[in-house]
Protein backbone atom coordinates (compact mmCIF):
# COMPACT_ATOMS: atom_id res chain seq x y z
CA UNK A 1 0.00 0.00 0.00
CA UNK A 2 2.70 2.48 1.32
CA UNK A 3 4.58 1.22 -1.76
CA UNK A 4 1.69 1.67 -4.30
CA UNK A 5 1.30 5.93 -3.06
CA UNK A 6 4.73 6.17 -3.30
CA UNK A 7 4.97 4.71 -7.05
CA UNK A 8 1.92 6.68 -7.68
CA UNK A 9 2.77 10.05 -6.23
CA UNK A 10 3.00 12.52 -8.89
CA UNK A 11 -0.43 11.61 -10.38
CA UNK A 12 -2.04 11.16 -7.19
CA UNK A 13 -0.95 14.72 -5.62
CA UNK A 14 -2.46 16.22 -9.03
CA UNK A 15 -5.51 14.09 -9.01
CA UNK A 16 -5.85 15.71 -5.32
CA UNK A 17 -5.15 18.84 -5.90
CA UNK A 18 -7.45 18.91 -9.08
CA UNK A 19 -10.72 17.90 -7.19
CA UNK A 20 -10.02 20.30 -4.38
CA UNK A 21 -9.24 22.84 -6.89
CA UNK A 22 -12.19 22.08 -8.70
CA UNK A 23 -14.16 21.85 -5.07
CA UNK A 24 -13.58 25.16 -4.69
CA UNK A 25 -14.57 26.37 -7.60
CA UNK A 26 -17.92 25.10 -7.71
CA UNK A 27 -18.49 26.71 -4.13
CA UNK A 28 -17.37 30.00 -5.15
CA UNK A 29 -19.01 29.89 -8.63
CA UNK A 30 -21.83 29.20 -7.02
CA UNK A 31 -21.60 32.06 -4.20
CA UNK A 32 -21.00 34.00 -7.03
CA UNK A 33 -23.84 33.17 -9.31
CA UNK A 34 -26.21 33.66 -6.46
CA UNK A 35 -24.68 37.31 -5.45
CA UNK A 36 -25.57 38.15 -9.17
CA UNK A 37 -29.18 36.36 -8.83
CA UNK A 38 -30.24 38.71 -6.23
CA UNK A 39 -28.56 41.69 -7.62
CA UNK A 40 -30.83 40.92 -10.47
CA UNK A 41 -33.99 40.06 -7.87
CA UNK A 42 -33.89 36.56 -9.44
CA UNK A 43 -34.19 33.95 -7.22
CA UNK A 44 -31.38 32.05 -5.94
CA UNK A 45 -30.07 28.31 -7.24
CA UNK A 46 -28.89 25.24 -4.99
CA UNK A 47 -25.16 23.88 -5.49
CA UNK A 48 -26.77 20.73 -7.52
CA UNK A 49 -28.31 23.24 -9.66
CA UNK A 50 -25.34 25.19 -9.76
CA UNK A 51 -23.23 22.02 -10.32
CA UNK A 52 -25.73 21.20 -13.50
CA UNK A 53 -25.79 24.81 -14.78
CA UNK A 54 -24.35 26.14 -18.40
CA UNK A 55 -22.52 29.20 -15.94
CA UNK A 56 -20.29 26.40 -14.07
CA UNK A 57 -19.66 24.43 -17.47
CA UNK A 58 -18.61 27.53 -19.46
CA UNK A 59 -16.02 28.21 -16.73
CA UNK A 60 -14.76 24.44 -16.74
CA UNK A 61 -14.72 23.67 -19.63
CA UNK A 62 -13.21 26.89 -21.32
CA UNK A 63 -10.05 26.24 -18.98
CA UNK A 64 -10.18 22.79 -19.56
CA UNK A 65 -9.73 22.88 -23.67
CA UNK A 66 -6.82 25.42 -23.19
CA UNK A 67 -4.83 23.10 -20.67
CA UNK A 68 -5.35 20.05 -23.59
CA UNK A 69 -4.40 22.49 -26.30
CA UNK A 70 -1.46 23.36 -24.66
CA UNK A 71 -0.11 19.52 -24.02
CA UNK A 72 -0.88 18.79 -27.44
CA UNK A 73 0.76 21.16 -29.69
CA UNK A 74 3.42 20.79 -27.29
CA UNK A 75 3.76 16.92 -27.77
CA UNK A 76 3.22 17.44 -31.48
CA UNK A 77 5.70 20.67 -31.83
CA UNK A 78 8.52 19.04 -29.74
CA UNK A 79 8.64 16.16 -32.40
CA UNK A 80 9.71 18.84 -35.43
CA UNK A 81 10.75 22.02 -33.66
CA UNK A 82 14.25 21.46 -31.30
CA UNK A 83 15.33 24.45 -29.07
CA UNK A 84 19.41 24.52 -28.42
CA UNK A 85 20.14 24.71 -24.57
CA UNK A 86 16.76 23.62 -23.79
CA UNK A 87 16.04 20.36 -21.59
CA UNK A 88 12.61 20.21 -23.27
CA UNK A 89 14.08 19.80 -26.53
CA UNK A 90 14.80 16.66 -28.40
CA UNK A 91 18.93 16.80 -29.14
CA UNK A 92 19.33 19.11 -32.34
CA UNK A 93 20.18 16.47 -34.80
CA UNK A 94 16.59 14.56 -34.01
CA UNK A 95 14.16 16.19 -35.41
CA UNK A 96 10.60 14.38 -37.10
CA UNK A 97 9.67 11.03 -35.72
CA UNK A 98 12.20 9.00 -35.37
CA UNK A 99 13.58 5.75 -36.49
CA UNK A 100 12.24 2.36 -35.52
CA UNK A 101 15.48 1.12 -34.01
CA UNK A 102 15.14 4.46 -31.73
CA UNK A 103 11.59 4.18 -31.17
CA UNK A 104 11.69 0.43 -30.39
CA UNK A 105 8.96 -0.89 -32.92
CA UNK A 106 8.57 -3.71 -35.05
CA UNK A 107 11.01 -5.90 -34.98
CA UNK A 108 13.12 -3.35 -32.82
CA UNK A 109 11.03 -3.92 -29.88
CA UNK A 110 11.42 -6.15 -26.87
CA UNK A 111 9.51 -8.72 -24.68
CA UNK A 112 8.25 -5.68 -22.45
CA UNK A 113 7.16 -3.30 -25.54
CA UNK A 114 3.22 -2.64 -25.71
CA UNK A 115 1.07 -5.00 -28.06
CA UNK A 116 0.43 -2.96 -30.87
CA UNK A 117 4.17 -1.53 -30.78
CA UNK A 118 5.17 -4.88 -31.99
CA UNK A 119 2.69 -5.24 -34.72
CA UNK A 120 2.67 -3.24 -37.44
CA UNK A 121 -0.01 -1.73 -39.92
CA UNK A 122 -2.93 0.68 -38.61
CA UNK A 123 -2.39 -0.01 -34.59
CA UNK A 124 1.27 0.57 -34.75
CA UNK A 125 -0.08 3.79 -36.50
CA UNK A 126 -2.50 4.46 -34.00
CA UNK A 127 -0.57 3.43 -30.75
CA UNK A 128 2.24 5.53 -32.11
CA UNK A 129 0.07 9.06 -32.09
CA UNK A 130 -2.30 7.75 -29.53
CA UNK A 131 -1.16 10.29 -26.68
CA UNK A 132 -1.40 13.39 -28.85
CA UNK A 133 -4.65 12.07 -30.83
CA UNK A 134 -6.12 11.24 -26.94
CA UNK A 135 -4.95 14.93 -26.02
CA UNK A 136 -6.46 15.99 -29.37
CA UNK A 137 -9.90 14.51 -28.68
CA UNK A 138 -10.17 15.85 -25.28
CA UNK A 139 -9.16 19.39 -26.36
CA UNK A 140 -11.87 19.02 -29.47
CA UNK A 141 -14.76 17.86 -26.73
CA UNK A 142 -13.87 20.40 -24.33
CA UNK A 143 -14.06 23.16 -26.66
CA UNK A 144 -17.19 21.82 -28.13
CA UNK A 145 -18.66 21.94 -24.64
CA UNK A 146 -17.39 25.25 -23.90
CA UNK A 147 -19.10 26.77 -26.85
CA UNK A 148 -22.50 25.23 -26.24
CA UNK A 149 -22.61 25.64 -22.56
CA UNK A 150 -20.90 29.50 -23.09
CA UNK A 151 -23.71 30.15 -25.61
CA UNK A 152 -26.43 29.22 -23.08
CA UNK A 153 -24.85 31.48 -20.19
CA UNK A 154 -24.66 34.02 -22.84
CA UNK A 155 -28.26 33.56 -24.00
CA UNK A 156 -29.22 33.91 -20.19
CA UNK A 157 -27.61 37.13 -19.75
CA UNK A 158 -29.07 38.50 -22.86
CA UNK A 159 -32.11 37.53 -21.87
CA UNK A 160 -31.64 38.83 -17.98
CA UNK A 161 -30.24 42.26 -20.02
CA UNK A 162 -33.47 42.40 -22.25
CA UNK A 163 -31.59 41.89 -25.46
CA UNK A 164 -32.14 39.06 -28.13
CA UNK A 165 -30.68 35.52 -27.68
CA UNK A 166 -28.66 34.72 -30.21
CA UNK A 167 -27.71 31.20 -31.84
CA UNK A 168 -25.13 28.53 -31.50
CA UNK A 169 -23.41 29.97 -34.83
CA UNK A 170 -23.64 33.15 -33.71
CA UNK A 171 -22.10 32.66 -30.45
CA UNK A 172 -19.00 31.02 -32.61
CA UNK A 173 -18.42 33.81 -34.19
CA UNK A 174 -18.71 36.69 -31.11
CA UNK A 175 -16.58 38.78 -29.37
CA UNK A 176 -17.20 36.95 -26.35
CA UNK A 177 -16.52 33.51 -27.53
CA UNK A 178 -13.29 34.51 -28.53
CA UNK A 179 -12.20 36.78 -25.66
CA UNK A 180 -12.93 33.34 -23.13
CA UNK A 181 -10.69 31.07 -25.67
CA UNK A 182 -7.92 33.58 -26.34
CA UNK A 183 -7.81 34.29 -22.64
CA UNK A 184 -6.98 31.46 -22.08
CA UNK A 185 -4.51 30.35 -25.07
CA UNK A 186 -1.99 33.29 -24.36
CA UNK A 187 -1.50 32.80 -20.76
CA UNK A 188 -0.66 28.72 -22.21
CA UNK A 189 1.21 29.42 -24.80
CA UNK A 190 3.29 32.23 -22.45
CA UNK A 191 4.23 29.75 -20.03
CA UNK A 192 4.98 26.90 -22.12
CA UNK A 193 7.60 29.34 -24.28
CA UNK A 194 9.18 30.90 -20.72
CA UNK A 195 9.65 27.31 -19.62
CA UNK A 196 11.41 26.14 -22.84
CA UNK A 197 13.32 29.34 -22.78
CA UNK A 198 14.19 30.04 -19.51
CA UNK A 199 15.11 25.51 -18.70
CA UNK A 200 18.16 26.84 -21.03
CA UNK A 201 19.75 28.98 -18.08
CA UNK A 202 18.26 28.61 -14.59
CA UNK A 203 17.73 24.95 -12.89
CA UNK A 204 15.63 22.94 -10.71
CA UNK A 205 18.20 20.68 -8.57
CA UNK A 206 16.54 16.96 -8.90
CA UNK A 207 13.91 18.21 -11.35
CA UNK A 208 13.28 15.77 -14.47
CA UNK A 209 12.26 19.11 -16.13
CA UNK A 210 14.85 20.89 -15.34
CA UNK A 211 18.86 20.05 -16.55
CA UNK A 212 21.36 18.98 -14.28
CA UNK A 213 22.64 21.64 -12.05
CA UNK A 214 25.88 21.66 -13.23
CA UNK A 215 24.90 21.28 -17.02
CA UNK A 216 26.22 23.92 -19.84
CA UNK A 217 23.66 26.37 -21.19
CA UNK A 218 24.24 24.86 -24.50
CA UNK A 219 23.64 21.80 -23.76
CA UNK A 220 20.37 20.19 -25.25
CA UNK A 221 17.87 17.34 -24.11
CA UNK A 222 19.06 16.41 -20.74
CA UNK A 223 17.07 15.94 -17.82
CA UNK A 224 18.24 15.31 -13.98
CA UNK B 1 -11.31 -8.70 -15.64
CA UNK B 2 -9.35 -5.98 -13.34
CA UNK B 3 -9.84 -2.99 -15.60
CA UNK B 4 -6.15 -1.15 -15.90
CA UNK B 5 -5.32 2.26 -14.35
CA UNK B 6 -4.91 3.97 -17.77
CA UNK B 7 -8.25 3.09 -18.72
CA UNK B 8 -10.40 3.46 -15.38
CA UNK B 9 -8.51 7.90 -15.48
CA UNK B 10 -9.67 7.87 -19.25
CA UNK B 11 -13.51 6.88 -18.41
CA UNK B 12 -13.38 9.22 -15.63
CA UNK B 13 -12.30 11.79 -17.84
CA UNK B 14 -14.14 11.12 -20.19
CA UNK B 15 -17.74 10.36 -17.85
CA UNK B 16 -16.34 14.24 -16.55
CA UNK B 17 -17.05 15.72 -20.00
CA UNK B 18 -20.51 13.76 -20.79
CA UNK B 19 -21.74 15.59 -17.28
CA UNK B 20 -20.32 18.80 -18.35
CA UNK B 21 -21.99 18.10 -21.52
CA UNK B 22 -25.18 17.61 -19.61
CA UNK B 23 -24.65 21.16 -18.30
CA UNK B 24 -24.18 22.87 -21.45
CA UNK B 25 -27.13 21.08 -23.13
CA UNK B 26 -29.52 21.62 -20.31
CA UNK B 27 -29.69 25.24 -19.97
CA UNK B 28 -30.61 25.39 -24.04
CA UNK B 29 -34.08 23.45 -24.12
CA UNK B 30 -35.35 25.17 -26.71
CA UNK B 31 -38.91 24.40 -25.67
CA UNK B 32 -40.18 26.33 -23.33
CA UNK B 33 -43.62 25.38 -23.24
CA UNK B 34 -44.49 26.71 -19.29
CA UNK B 35 -42.83 29.82 -20.29
CA UNK B 36 -44.89 30.65 -23.26
CA UNK B 37 -48.10 29.59 -21.82
CA UNK B 38 -46.96 31.89 -18.49
CA UNK B 39 -46.76 34.67 -21.20
CA UNK B 40 -49.78 33.84 -23.13
CA UNK B 41 -51.99 33.53 -19.12
CA UNK B 42 -50.36 37.37 -18.60
CA UNK B 43 -51.84 38.88 -22.04
CA UNK B 44 -55.16 36.47 -21.26
CA UNK B 45 -55.40 37.95 -17.86
CA UNK B 46 -54.89 42.06 -19.20
CA UNK B 47 -56.87 41.87 -22.38
CA UNK B 48 -59.73 40.75 -19.22
CA UNK B 49 -58.69 42.92 -17.29
CA UNK B 50 -57.78 40.77 -14.42
CA UNK B 51 -54.64 43.18 -13.55
CA UNK B 52 -54.58 41.22 -9.96
CA UNK B 53 -53.88 37.97 -11.75
CA UNK B 54 -51.35 39.42 -14.59
CA UNK B 55 -49.77 41.39 -11.26
CA UNK B 56 -49.31 37.82 -10.11
CA UNK B 57 -47.52 36.44 -12.97
CA UNK B 58 -44.93 39.14 -12.66
CA UNK B 59 -41.63 38.66 -10.75
CA UNK B 60 -41.57 40.38 -7.04
CA UNK B 61 -39.07 43.04 -8.58
CA UNK B 62 -40.89 43.64 -11.61
CA UNK B 63 -44.12 44.16 -9.47
CA UNK B 64 -42.43 46.48 -6.99
CA UNK B 65 -41.04 48.37 -9.57
CA UNK B 66 -44.32 48.61 -11.66
CA UNK B 67 -46.49 50.07 -8.43
CA UNK B 68 -43.96 52.36 -7.42
CA UNK B 69 -44.34 54.17 -10.95
CA UNK B 70 -47.82 54.34 -10.47
CA UNK B 71 -49.20 57.27 -9.34
CA UNK B 72 -51.99 55.51 -7.39
CA UNK B 73 -48.89 53.46 -6.33
CA UNK B 74 -50.30 49.93 -7.26
CA UNK B 75 -49.17 47.30 -10.01
CA UNK B 76 -52.82 47.05 -11.00
CA UNK B 77 -53.69 50.82 -11.86
CA UNK B 78 -50.29 50.63 -14.02
CA UNK B 79 -50.76 47.87 -15.75
CA UNK B 80 -54.56 49.23 -16.63
CA UNK B 81 -52.31 52.66 -17.86
CA UNK B 82 -49.90 50.39 -19.89
CA UNK B 83 -50.72 50.37 -23.82
CA UNK B 84 -50.74 46.45 -24.73
CA UNK B 85 -51.52 45.73 -27.97
CA UNK B 86 -53.13 42.20 -28.70
CA UNK B 87 -50.09 39.91 -28.84
CA UNK B 88 -50.96 38.13 -31.98
CA UNK B 89 -49.80 34.30 -32.75
CA UNK B 90 -46.91 32.91 -30.79
CA UNK B 91 -43.66 32.50 -32.90
CA UNK B 92 -40.51 31.43 -30.72
CA UNK B 93 -40.46 30.56 -27.51
CA UNK B 94 -36.54 30.45 -26.28
CA UNK B 95 -34.88 29.24 -22.74
CA UNK B 96 -31.68 28.70 -21.11
CA UNK B 97 -31.15 27.69 -17.77
CA UNK B 98 -33.66 30.01 -15.83
CA UNK B 99 -34.62 32.67 -18.16
CA UNK B 100 -36.88 32.71 -21.37
CA UNK B 101 -38.01 34.68 -24.39
CA UNK B 102 -41.33 34.41 -25.85
CA UNK B 103 -42.03 36.27 -29.05
CA UNK B 104 -45.74 36.62 -30.35
CA UNK B 105 -46.34 38.76 -33.37
CA UNK B 106 -46.74 42.03 -31.84
CA UNK B 107 -44.90 41.24 -28.45
CA UNK B 108 -41.95 39.99 -26.83
CA UNK B 109 -41.91 38.80 -23.08
CA UNK B 110 -39.03 38.39 -20.94
CA UNK B 111 -39.01 35.61 -18.02
CA UNK B 112 -37.26 34.01 -15.16
CA UNK B 113 -38.11 30.82 -13.48
CA UNK B 114 -38.97 30.80 -10.00
CA UNK B 115 -40.23 28.32 -7.16
CA UNK B 116 -43.75 29.47 -7.99
CA UNK B 117 -43.16 28.77 -11.69
CA UNK B 118 -41.96 31.22 -14.31
CA UNK B 119 -42.67 35.12 -14.21
CA UNK B 120 -42.70 37.89 -15.93
CA UNK B 121 -39.48 40.36 -16.33
CA UNK B 122 -40.82 42.49 -19.22
CA UNK B 123 -44.11 42.19 -21.57
CA UNK B 124 -45.38 44.76 -23.69
CA UNK B 125 -41.18 44.72 -25.24
CA UNK B 126 -40.15 46.23 -28.41
CA UNK B 127 -36.61 45.90 -30.25
CA UNK B 128 -33.99 48.74 -30.50
CA UNK B 129 -31.59 47.15 -33.12
CA UNK B 130 -29.40 44.39 -32.88
CA UNK B 131 -27.76 44.98 -29.72
CA UNK B 132 -29.97 47.37 -28.32
CA UNK B 133 -32.13 46.18 -25.00
CA UNK B 134 -36.08 45.90 -25.71
CA UNK B 135 -37.99 48.56 -24.31
CA UNK B 136 -41.01 47.25 -22.26
CA UNK B 137 -44.29 48.64 -21.80
CA UNK B 138 -44.27 46.57 -18.07
CA UNK B 139 -40.90 45.59 -16.27
CA UNK B 140 -37.56 45.67 -18.90
CA UNK B 141 -34.32 47.83 -17.87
Amino acid sequence: MKKALRNNGLSLFFGLIFLLALLGQALTGHALFNEEQVASGLEEISFGQYLVSSNFAVDVSENWQSEYLQFLLYIFATVWLVQKGSPESKELNEPGPESDKDQLVGEYSNAKSPKWARVSGWRRTLYSNSLGLTMGLIFILSWLVQSIAGNSNYNQEQIQNFQQPVSWGEYIASPEFWNRTLQNWQSEFLAVGSMVVLSIYLRQRGSPESKPVGSAHDDTGTTG
Amino acid sequence: MKTPRGDRALRIGLLALFVLSGGALSGCAPEGTAAAEAAEAFHRDVAGSDMTAACSLLQSKTREETARSSDAGTCESQLKKAQFTGPGRLLDTEQFGRNAFVEFENDTVFLAASDAGWKITGAGCTPNGEEAPYTCEVGGK
